[in-house]
């Protein structure tokens, strides 16, 4: 057993980890590490994606962070072409997995286009899955993708060829009990990030999001109040 | 900036900035420094966290508690000789469930029965099974034995983790005439275990053709100390033992041999008073008064000759017979 101080690599501050958090992100300087046992903290690499929806005025508008995990459907033959290119599994709301797996599997069949949204000042938030909790789930999902596939008398043997991880930070809207992402307008439960308690980013990427004219309208003045 | 520092932990466990003493959180893994307010999160590697409950029940406590099981079981007099405290084993394992699952099944659906051509009736349903698909997304928190628990009738402590307050375990409080009893169980086969106990539950009964996949995730696994008292004690000189859980003040098991009425001394005035009705009474009386000596010459233990039958007749028809009483709840 080994002991790491939640201290912020980065800027020094305390992490004030909550229940059930495994990657932290510090609230000062928006850096996200990760204890490892014999390293430390080690840095965890994240990539803010840049909504296509505007968030509905008066709404919050909150980072959900999100593991995107590559398959290598080129080795799945038949099925290759009907395959996830990337199963994305939310990086929270592990105290209800039920949840959490339905959430993963409709975000992965929508299939929604993503792309990195570069040049954003965003204090993100922390996580409760790490990527290899993240990979089991992505089998699973990846597991009952395709409609009849695997074969039952092959479910237990079949592999899946999943690639890399990546930590995303997802644009999503809070509307009363649902969370609507702005990327392909999917709704899923809050409740999924009740734990981490996202915060607010409307003041953060206001300015962001007007310089994208998505369309929709969004006001962060009215939002605010 | 600060480097993140990692320490192999002693037995005390300290914060890493000022040296102050660490309390526990909600969540286990993670500890805060009471002084300087310093979080930190605990990796389990090789080693695994035990626990303890903060308190136990002194052995006087412990033999109160079997005096009053005593009592409830008719035997008021106990004398006991030995207490030992037995620090028993379990492993906690929580973690999550997640896959899919295969299985055939029958709609719910009463059968009925068919005349077959020569008279005889078979049992018809209507319904063929079904395939279920089904997705699994789990919690799993099991307690199991880490140790031969049974030896100490007690089985499982599922039901009382939960009430029970869990502190680091250390070896300076477990007391100086203690047993702390050894993980015969390896981590590796409790996990696989937990993992089967999990799995196994999952598929509706009556359920066919079962065909899973299913990985455990995030598993945390934990070794729990919990205290038995072991009491030996006598109950009119025959040996007896019984184990008491040490948190909650109650017999869990064991057994002794107490004393039970006998319906002898009835049959001693009905065979008295039968002869004095036939007329023979010297005899019969001669016969009741014989069979008194040897019971009182057999309650007094000795061996041998009229002792023994003594013994026999004391035990078949003396005014107490011994019994053996379980001790279990």
């Amino acid at each position: 057993m080994s002991l790491v101080e939640l201290i912020c690599p980065r800027c020094g501050k305390g992490l004030a980890p909550r229940q059930g958090q495994v990657i932290h992100a510090c609230a000062s300087c928006g850096a996200s590490c990760e204890a490892v046992a014999g390293q430390g903290l080690i840095p965890v690499a994240r990539q803010i994606v840049r909504p296509r929806i505007a968030p509905r005025s008066g709404v919050s508008l909150v980072l959900m962070p999100v593991w995107c995990i590559t398959v290598h459907r080129e080795s799945l033959g038949e099925v290759a072409d009907r395959m996830a290119a990337e199963i994305r599994v939310p990086a929270t709301g592990i105290a209800r997995m039920p949840l959490l797996v339905a959430a993963a599997r409709r975000l992965t069949a929508a299939a929604a286009p993503r792309e990195n949204w570069d040049g954003v000042e965003a204090i993100v938030d922390p996580a409760e899955i790490d990527a290899e909790t993240a990979f089991a789930i992505a089998e699973s999902v990846a597991l009952r993708h395709v409609t009849g596939w695997p074969r039952e008398r092959d479910l237990e043997s079949v592999q899946i060829p999943l690639g890399g991880a990546q930590l995303l930070d997802w644009p999503c809207a809070v509307e009363g009990t649902d969370l609507v992402e702005l990327v392909g307008g999917l709704s899923m439960p809050a409740a999924l990030g009740e734990n981490i308690g996202p915060r607010d980013q409307r003041a953060a990427l206001a300015s962001s999001i007007k310089g994208l004219n998505l369309p929709g309208k969004f006001s962060p003045t009215h939002a605010s109040s | 900036m600060n480097a993140p520092s990692t320490v192999a932990l002693p037995e005390g466990m300290a914060c890493l900035r000022c040296g102050g003493g660490l309390d526990s959180t909600v969540d286990e893994s993670l500890l805060h420094c009471r002084y300087c307010g310093t979080d930190h999160q605990v990796l389990e590697e090789e080693s695994v966290p035990a626990s303890m409950p903060a308190r136990w029940d002194s052995s006087r406590d412990a033999r109160e508690a079997l005096r009053s099981h005593l009592r409830e079981r008719g035997i008021k007099k106990s004398v006991t000789a030995e207490v030992d405290l037995h620090w028993l084993v379990f492993w906690r394992i929580r973690a999550k469930l997640v896959g899919w699952q295969f299985y055939q099944k029958r709609p719910d659906q009463p059968a009925r029965s068919e005349k077959r051509e020569d008279g005889s009736e078979r049992t018809v349903s209507l319904m063929p099974a079904e395939r279920v698909e089904e997705l699994v997304a789990r919690d799993v928190d099991v307690t199991l034995p880490g140790c031969d628990s049974r030896a100490f009738d007690l089985v499982g402590i599922s039901d009382r983790v939960d009430s029970v307050e869990w502190v680091p375990f250390s070896s300076g409080r477990t007391g100086e005439m203690s047993h702390v009893a050894s993980v015969a169980v390896p981590r590796r086969v409790a996990l696989r275990r937990a993992e089967l106990l999990r799995k196994g539950g999952l598929v509706p009964r009556g359920a066919t053709g079962a065909v899973q996949r299913l990985s455990l995730l995030r598993s945390r696994s934990r070794l729990l100390y919990y205290p038995v008292w072991r009491l030996h004690f006598t109950v009119s000189g025959r040996p007896g033992i019984a184990n008491i859980d040490a948190v909650r003040s109650k017999v869990l098991g064991g057994q002794c041999v107490g004393p039970m009425r006998s319906p002898a001394p009835g049959w001693y005035a009905a065979a008295g008073a039968a002869g004095w009705m036939a007329g023979i009474h010297p005899a019969l009386a001669a016969f009741s008064l014989a069979g008194w000596v040897l019971h009182r010459g057999g309650k007094g233990g000795a061996s041998g000759g009229p002792g023994d039958w003594g013994r026999w007749v004391s035990e078949e028809l003396g005014p107490h017979l011994s019994r053996p009483v379980r001790l279990d709840q």
